[in-house]
């Protein structure tokens, strides 16, 4: 039957209505597949696949072999990708996990590819938020993948049906697949992404699930990608970047300057000691003495809600300190501080810190993200064992020393136990060659 | 002006119309003069190409009732076509004018196929082969890439009304039409779009109606009720209209912007001191008429094959007697006539 209609996909159903600015491969393979009534796998020929596993949509790369139309589809497929938009920063930036989606988007069959950016939480188009679970049973959306199965990228939730949308299951409803609104605001946020990823180089060190100040977190992946969203976006001003949603957000202390060639900045004497008085003066404990015990691990640990979390913080920050060989009345000379305190407690057998941590501002930087990382882990065990006391916790009884145990790593001398909750983040701008340090704590 | 004076072209609306006489008379010039640049257009020209797509009266009945039946959103119409009268060509000729007048509503032409057994898969497998669609998948899967293009193609066309024209539609029987009334009424119930199916058939059409009406009522009112007859030249009225139409270049111009028509390009000398194959109908009609006296047959209906045959012949053989007196010979249309082997369909 020849329609005689423009379509650029040969032997596919499709129509050039379904394409517009901006969108990416998840809603353009679910629009092709859904018209063609084919699976995901008709694609394996066409993008390069990974047993098992399928292809990542961030990064959809084809295989030139292909014929024709398919060869067609996967480079639209390709040019919709953030890998296409962004190829140095999408992996930094953005995630495959699950879907994420605006619901006013997805009534007209539209995903945007910048909404898979964590650290974009709100639609450009629309202002909505930008949601990875289902609005009706809140089950997660479906990777943002090609699936090795006979599964297809849909508009709906794959466990109750429900439409993304939330208004009409869209799926076969190809009339509906229209222009979400008005695309041209995406433009501004494209332009500062492709100006962001030509002109930064981006290095991460210890942002991980390893590195969080809460055992309970699972989204460590996620909490990285918002932070070093957040670390690029402070790094420009206007209109153009979009603001992410503080609630979400780790501390980040920086920017520092880290240019190798100058000279390091000697820290004053009055400035030493107060430094190290805040850092390793002991708080005063016997207030509490009955509401603390030491674990094997040898710092004192509250069993109470009532030991205030500022102390227990305390109590974790001199531990760090505890075990250097450089503490408060060895310490002679200054510069060792510098060069060696401050190294050795990043220096962990984990990982290793490979900056030049010489300079004051640096050094104050450090000492705040620790603090504030001591702060939120003695926040997040004083909130447990409030739970626990409340009996709202299905956790052990806190008293029991497995408990505690389970939390050493955060609650005792980080470096023994190969943990420490700052990552650091190094951009350099290659046209100036210069680096920019930022300490996370997540 | 000072533009003109240093050999710089300006743009205003005077100067493009001067630029496009001088190519339309440059154009002129190469398909009528000889030498290489005629011989490649006579090579490419459209009455040496096939299908030959020339307006006839019955087409443009025919144009003007698929008009009616998609302005009044009617489930269709059936078209029941002599031998040789030129179905296929009309359908063409109708499939690409409807957009023009009725842009709004998406076009499918699609030639019947017989099999001794037809499943669903096979018969929605022939139609996406005839989109040049992919086949892959079950019966059911065929059906919804079949509807998905339909829809496509609408939405393409800025509506929700699908023409759907069926040629060779004698090839049909009950059940493919019932596959093809579920998917109509699919695509109206749930969908909310129209189809209006437009059937060209042969004699057998009509035999295929007449078992409908009696067996299936639900199709035979949809799809084949009281087929419209189709035919090729019916006398000498459509005979004029369809020489007249070599004549003006509205339709039949040849080079594209040239303002050649067909005759012209043949016979431009004759054609410019006012010769017209129009004024030949009569020798023409009577070509035929003696050649089918010839074997004790009664003119009635003349197919567009030979017709069409018969004036291509008489156009190049007279080529070479172009003259500004160019005069017609009732032999030379005689012999155009024989052949286009007209006889031979008559016995």
């Amino acid at each position: 039957m020849n329609t005689g209609t423009n379509n650029s996909l040969g032997e596919l159903v499709w129509c050039p209505q379904w394409n517009f600015a901006g969108e990416g491969p998840y809603t353009m393979a679910a629009k092709m597949l859904n018209a063609n009534y084919l699976t995901t796998r008709y694609l394996r020929d066409t993008i390069r696949w990974k047993a098992g596993i399928g292809a990542s949509l961030l990064n959809p790369q084809t295989n030139e072999s292909e014929s024709e139309p398919l060869a067609t589809f996967g480079r639209i497929l390709r040019q919709s990708s953030l890998a296409s938009r962004i190829p140095n920063l999408y992996q930094v930036l953005a995630d495959d996990r699950v879907l994420r989606y605006c619901t006013k988007c997805m009534r007209a069959g539209f995903q945007a590819a910048i909404a898979q950016i964590p650290g974009i939480d709100r639609c450009p188009i629309h202002g909505e938020l930008h949601r990875n679970t289902c609005i009706q049973c809140g089950s997660k959306t479906p990777p943002y993948f090609l699936e090795d199965s006979s599964c297809r990228p849909g508009f709906s939730c794959r466990e109750c049906g429900t439409p993304f949308g939330g208004d009409e299951l869209i799926d076969r409803r190809f009339d509906t697949w229209i222009s979400p609104g008005d695309v041209d605001r995406l433009d501004p946020i494209h332009r500062w992404l492709k100006q962001m990823d030509d002109s930064r180089q981006i290095h991460c060190l210890n942002l991980s699930s390893w590195s969080l100040t809460s055992i309970f977190s699972e989204d460590a992946d996620e909490q990285k990608l918002r932070t070093i969203f957040r670390v690029l976006s402070s790094q420009s001003a206007g209109d153009d970047v979009p603001e992410s949603d503080p609630e979400n957000s780790s501390n980040i202390f920086g920017p520092y300057q880290l240019n190798q060639n100058k000279t390091s900045q000697d820290y004053t004497k009055v400035e030493y000691a107060r430094t190290l008085f805040k850092l390793i003066g002991l708080p005063e404990t016997w207030k509490y003495k009955s509401h603390l015990i030491t674990p094997s691990f040898g710092v004192d640990v509250p069993t109470r809600a009532i030991v205030p979390p500022e102390l227990h913080a305390k109590l974790i920050l001199a531990a760090q300190f505890k075990q250097s060989p450089y503490t408060c009345g060895k310490v002679n000379y200054m510069a060792y501080f510098l060069q060696d305190v401050i190294p050795g407690i990043l220096n962990t057998e984990r990982f290793k810190f490979e900056l030049p941590i010489e300079s004051t501002a640096i050094a104050e930087g450090v000492f705040n993200a620790i603090w504030c990382a001591a702060l939120k882990i003695a926040k997040i065990w004083n909130q447990t064992l409030i739970e626990t006391q409340n009996g709202n916790s299905g956790q052990a009884d806190i008293n029991c020393l497995s408990t505690v145990d389970e939390w050493a790593n955060r609650l005792g001398c980080w470096r023994r136990r190969s943990y420490f909750p700052i990552g650091v983040i190094k951009v350099q701008a290659p046209s100036t060659e210069e680096y920019q340090l930022y300490f996370v704590v997540s | 002006m000072y533009g003109d004076l240093m050999g710089i072209q300006s743009d205003t609306p005077e100067s493009k119309n001067e630029q496009a006489l001088i190519d339309k008379q440059a154009l002129r010039t190469a398909s009528l003069s000889e030498g290489s640049d005629r011989d490649r257009y006579l090579e490419s020209h459209p009455l040496n190409q096939r299908p030959v797509k020339v307006l006839t009266e019955s087409i443009k009945d025919a144009f003007l009732s698929v008009s009616a039946a998609i302005k009044f959103k009617r489930p269709g119409c059936a078209f029941s076509a002599k031998f040789r009268s030129g179905k296929s060509t009309a359908l063409l000729m109708i499939k690409e004018q409807l957009p023009i007048v009725i842009p709004q509503v998406a076009y499918g032409l699609i030639s019947a196929k017989d099999h001794d057994t037809v499943t669903e898969r096979v018969f929605w497998g022939d139609l996406l082969i005839a989109s040049g669609l992919i086949t892959n998948g079950t019966a059911q899967d065929r059906q919804n890439r079949l509807r998905a293009a339909i829809m496509s193609a609408c939405i393409q066309a800025g509506g929700k009304h699908f023409c759907l024209l069926i040629d060779e539609g004698q090839n049909w029987g009950m059940r493919e039409y019932t596959f093809l009334r579920d998917l109509t009424n699919q695509l109206r119930e749930q969908d909310g779009y129209t189809v209006t199916t437009i059937i060209f058939g042969d004699h057998r059409l009509d035999e295929l109606s007449s078992i409908f009406r009696e067996k299936r009522k639900d199709l035979w009112g949809r799809f084949v009720m009281k087929p419209k007859p189709f035919s090729g030249i019916r006398n000498i009225s459509d005979l004029k209209f369809f020489l007249t139409e070599h004549d003006s270049p509205i339709r039949c111009e040849y080079p594209a912007g040239s303002g050649i028509c067909y005759t012209e390009f043949f016979l431009p000398r004759a054609y410019e001191n006012g010769w017209r194959l129009m004024n030949q109908t009569q020798f023409v009609w009577d070509a035929f008429t003696r050649a089918a006296a010839g074997v004790n047959r009664e003119l009635t209906d003349i197919g567009m094959q030979w017709i069409g045959e018969a004036v291509i012949h008489f156009l190049t053989t007279q080529m070479e007697n172009d003259v500004p007196e160019f005069s017609a010979l009732s032999e030379s249309w005689d012999e155009a006539v024989l052949n286009a082997q007209f006889v031979d369909s008559l016995i």
